[in-house]
């Protein structure tokens, strides 16, 4: 993902430098870039350089489609270790409250603002003595999940950790095509991405349907695409 | 004059940008069950479903299951159902299941320890076509290959295979599955073993379907690559009626334990 999305930056600051006669060509870097939906996290380049040194440029790159990012649904602290660093951000556990009704998506917010994680990420949804309902009724083109990380808004190398434990489990898909419907989710659409991922879930007793439910996906332990 | 020059210099920036990049992963996926027994349903109109307890399915043009990855559940000391039925098509159920191009190295295991448990896979009436049901399925794209993969059943007690259906095709039951046109060509790199106490298989009223402990189905027709293979059915109970088959009015359906070849 890195690879590109700089390759995509410096392609869209060359060629905006470079070829347009529009009254944008005024704008500084970072206005023309913020139009396009790129947000510039540290930029040196504030200047009219056609071309510019890769290893002087650090972006981040807001996606401007409405998709849910990471920040959406995980509650970040950090930093929480010696371990965590600029670098190697960390996440704590993955608070999520469950809508046994069908959500879309089930997530909760991240409350403070804090940096995407980037290569370091433990979920953990371990309540041994509770239980969980988790239940995808009626939907369409639907995603629930316990734990869930989609991969492309993190960088190259990532090293994720997702754990969930419940006591009795209700895990039903009912009536929702081309959904995915799940405990612990990593989503790898993005193919410039590659890592290492572990998954576990623990239960007591399970209760687990998948009903009326086309080209759908049901599964404790997801790694895939969307 | 200097947009053009511009979008020279580009050009070799824009084809490394395009250049492919495969997803490489190494994956490590457990479930537990602690204390109660298990049924997993697929049911209904769920033409081209997936339901597995672990589950990867990454793309199929370029991506790689890393060596040292591994799909394992264990069921404890209680009894697993897996059951299809009631217009289920084109569909999959597993416990472990993974679709990749390249698996470099991968453990699938299920396992049932203890007690006398009961490992039940259930096709039942009004099953629609081209379904499978497995405990470890490792499919690849008709181009992909499997270097390294052990998939294995151990220690369950008492299997059960029914494939008792009214007008089912082209069905799949297997302890261990595997879907590819390329293995590795070394002795030893690629294994299915189930090793269990008793055994039932069932087969009736089904057309071109395969019920095996051990199965591989080649992708690719005559284009496929083909490869190296090790099946092992061991049973602990099998010298005293300890093995059944029963096949009741099929049409070109096999009963195995270690099946290897295209789909019928």
């Amino acid at each position: 993902m890195g690879i590109i999305k700089l390759c995509s930056l410096v392609v869209a600051i060359l060629a905006s430098s470079s070829c347009s006669n529009s009254p944008e060509q005024g704008k500084p870097v970072r206005e023309r870039l913020a139009d396009q939906g790129y947000l510039l996290e540290k930029v040196i380049a504030e200047t009219e350089q056609p071309l510019l040194p890769l290893d002087n440029i650090k972006t981040k790159y807001k996606d401007p489609s409405p998709e849910p990012s990471l920040l959406s649904f995980l509650r970040v602290k950090q930093p929480q270790s010696p371990d965590c660093n600029q670098e190697r951000s960390c996440t704590d556990s993955n608070h999520v409250d469950i809508n046994s009704q069908g959500d879309s998506d089930s997530d909760t917010s991240n409350t403070d603002g804090s940096e995407r994680p980037s290569r370091i990420i433990e979920q953990n949804s371990s309540y041994p003595s509770q239980d969980l309902d988790l239940v995808q009724l009626p939907n369409e083109d639907s995603f629930q999940a316990v734990n869930k990380i989609y991969t492309s808004d993190l960088e190259d190398g990532p090293q994720l950790t997702q754990i969930a434990e419940y006591q009795n489990v209700k895990f039903n898909q009912l009536s929702s095509p081309d959904s995915l419907h799940t405990i612990n989710a990593t989503i790898t659409d993005d193919i410039t991405i590659s890592g290492g991922l572990d998954q576990r879930f623990k239960f007591g007793k399970i209760e687990m349907i998948q009903r009326d439910s086309i080209g759908s996906v049901h599964s404790m332990n997801y790694a895939g695409d969307r | 004059m200097t947009c053009i020059k511009t979008l020279l210099l580009l050009l070799p920036l824009m084809a490394f940008c395009n250049a492919t990049y495969a997803d490489s992963w190494t994956i490590t996926q457990s479930t537990s069950a602690t204390s109660s027994s298990t049924t997993i349903l697929q049911e209904g109109s769920s033409a081209g479903a997936v339901q597995a307890v672990n589950s990867i399915n990454l793309n199929g043009l370029n991506s790689t299951v890393n060596d040292g990855s591994s799909q394992q559940f264990n069921g404890g000391e209680n009894n697993l159902t897996l059951r299809q039925h009631n217009g289920t098509t084109s569909s999959i159920q597993a416990i472990n299941r993974v679709y990749a191009h390249t698996i470099n190295g991968l453990t699938q295991g299920a396992r049932l320890v203890g007690g006398p448990q009961n490992l039940t896979f259930d096709q039942a009436s009004n099953i629609g076509n081209s379904n499978t049901q497995s405990l470890n399925d490792a499919t690849t794209s008709v181009t992909g290959t499997i270097n390294k993969l052990a998939q294995s059943v151990l220690d369950t007690a008492t299997v059960t295979m029914q494939m008792t259906q009214s007008a089912g095709t082209q069905n799949v039951q297997a302890g261990n599955l595997i879907k590819t046109g390329e293995l590795s060509s070394t002795s030893g790199d690629v294994s299915q073993t189930v090793r269990i106490g008793i055994v039932k298989q069932v087969q009736s009223n089904t057309s071109q379907s395969i019920q095996s402990g051990n199965a591989l189905v080649t992708l690719g027709g005559s284009t496929a690559t083909g490869g190296t293979l090790t099946q092992s059915f061991e049973g602990s109970s099998f010298g005293f009626l300890g093995f059944t088959f029963t096949q009741t009015s099929v049409s070109n359906s096999v009963q195995a334990r270690n099946y290897a070849g295209e789909a019928l």
